[in-house]
């Protein structure tokens, strides 16, 4: 049966006597036990209770019990495992005596030679692991130089790479320059009212050089085309000059290819068709003033009848 | 005069037991000194094996709860708490509590149901002994059942039946064809009316 919180809590004096007696039903009983366990107040009323309850085995008249049980009684109570002070000795290891004289001293011997057998290995396995060490360390710094070789020649491989890279770069612009310079060209050419002026070498000038100038816009676009240019040792741009009443006016520097192929592009500050002729020149090493440079191609200009 | 060495301690002196009182002997049992237990077996087997035999009825079955009663007095000596009671109650109250345990487990009817079977408790035969001691436990027999004299029948009936014959409450009530709540309240009376008597006794006695 189960009890409510209050009655497990509430103080059972209406069971002490009852209990006392032995009289009370199991859950009763077990409410009482719980109770008192935990009550000093109860647990003093409930052992005066008792004492009462005990009086009344007196009344019982005395009856003797048989001899005979005395021994039965004794002798079914178990006897418990006991250590005697004595048994303690049996239990504990006992130690050998102490004697300095019989056994000290090889005992010494022993250990001395234990001691320094052990010390042989441990320096002799020191010294192994000494050498092996020193062996790895050996194919560890080869790897390291061969790694630092490899490491420079990528470094130099890399240096080529990036120089090509550059020069790449560089043919690349030139490249794109030259398509300009072909767009505009093939532009020029295919314009009808564009006229092809023929450069020729000047008198006495030698070679095969070759250039042409394309006029068109009605003189106020020009474009000049070389080949078969000499290159000096040192790439050195020629001069284009537009003359006009014996007055040299710069048109522009041309610069050739290793080919000796060149062109340049121009706007004249007045149309074409004002000026007397067009003459590209190279400088020398010694000229100071326009006059003084060598004349390589030259043409005459067309009137102005001939620009439409 | 008995003496004994206490076990497991040599070159202690020899101990008289029959000069320890019963508190100091139960404190021995709890030690495992069977001595302190034969001595107690002494001075209560008498008791302890009078109330299992008025109890159960049979000399054997008295004998068999007598030995059961010191073997639980052995293994539980370490429990007894001299705040708690006087050590004969405790004892009492070891034997009687085992007692109730062999009847309401063998569910014999080893008593008689006659209610006023407490006037046995007058005709038993009274020993003839010649101690001071056994001289003042009969008066104090005389006292306990004087009191239980002067109880009312209804009263007296109920604790009989409680006691001596092992029966609940409940099973008093359906014995008697009483309300539950009567025999309580008889219980309880009764009770205090037998605290009121024997209280001098009880102190003396215990």
């Amino acid at each position: 049966m189960l009890q409510s919180y209050s009655e497990e809590r509430s103080h059972p004096e209406d069971l002490l006597e009852a209990y006392a007696l032995n009289a009370l039903d199991p859950e009763e009983e077990a409410r009482v036990d719980s109770h008192v366990d935990l009550c000093d107040n109860c647990q003093t009323e409930l052992n005066r209770w008792q004492l009462t309850a005990s009086m009344l085995g007196v009344a019982v008249e005395p009856e003797a019990a048989p001899s005979s049980l005395r021994a039965r009684v004794l002798n079914g109570i178990p006897t418990p495992p006991r250590v005697r002070r004595n048994d303690y000795r049996r239990l504990i290891p006992q130690l050998p005596k102490f004697s300095l004289g019989n056994w000290a001293v090889p005992a010494t011997a022993t250990v001395v030679l234990v001691v320094l057998g052990f010390s042989i290995f441990l320096n002799l396995r020191v010294m192994s692991q000494v050498e092996e060490v020193t062996v790895q360390s050996a194919t560890v710094t080869a790897q390291l130089n061969e790694a630092i070789t490899q490491n420079q020649q990528l470094r130099l491989v890399n240096e080529t790479l990036e120089n090509r890279l550059e020069q790449s770069e560089v043919l690349g612009i030139e490249l794109i320059d030259g398509m300009r310079k072909m767009h505009a060209l093939s532009y020029m050419s295919a314009h009808p009212d564009t006229l092809p002026v023929v450069l020729r070498p000047a008198a006495g000038g030698e070679g095969e050089q070759q250039g042409m100038l394309l006029v068109g816009y009605g003189g106020r676009q020009a474009l000049l085309m070389v080949a078969n240019m000499v290159q000096s040792a040192v790439p050195t741009p020629y001069q284009v000059w537009l003359e006009k009443d014996g007055v040299r006016l710069s048109a522009g520097k041309l610069h050739v290819d290793s080919s000796g192929w060149g062109t340049l592009n121009f706007t004249p500050p007045e149309p074409m068709f004002k000026y007397d002729s067009v003459d590209l020149t190279m400088p020398m090493a010694d000229s100071t003033t326009p006059e003084q440079e060598q004349l390589v191609l030259t043409s005459r200009l067309p009137s102005a009848g001939l620009l439409r | 005069m008995r003496e004994a060495a206490i076990p497991g301690v040599t070159g202690c002196p020899v101990v008289d037991y029959q000069e320890l009182d019963d508190r100091q002997l139960i404190e021995g049992t709890a030690s495992g000194d069977k001595s302190a237990l034969e001595e107690l077996y002494n001075r209560h087997s008498t008791a302890i094996f009078s109330l299992a035999r008025y109890m159960l009825r049979q000399e054997a079955l008295a004998e068999e709860a007598t030995q059961e009663v010191f073997l639980n007095i052995w293994l539980r000596a370490s429990s007894y708490n001299p705040e708690r009671g006087a050590p004969r109650a405790w004892l009492m109250s070891v034997a009687h509590h085992k007692v109730i345990d062999i009847i309401r487990g063998q569910r014999r009817t080893v008593v008689a149901s006659d209610p006023k079977d407490y006037e046995t408790l007058e005709v038993l035969p009274s020993a003839e002994r010649g101690t001071a001691e056994e001289a003042e436990m009969n008066i104090e027999r005389a006292r306990v059942r004087k009191a239980l004299e002067t109880l009312p029948d209804a009263q007296r009936e109920v604790i009989v039946l409680a006691y001596f014959q092992g029966l609940s409450q409940s099973e008093i009530a359906a014995r008697l064809n009483q309300p539950l709540g009567t025999v309580k309240t008889r219980v309880r009376l009764a009770m205090q009316k037998l605290r009121a008597e024997l209280e001098e006794d009880v102190t003396k006695l215990f």
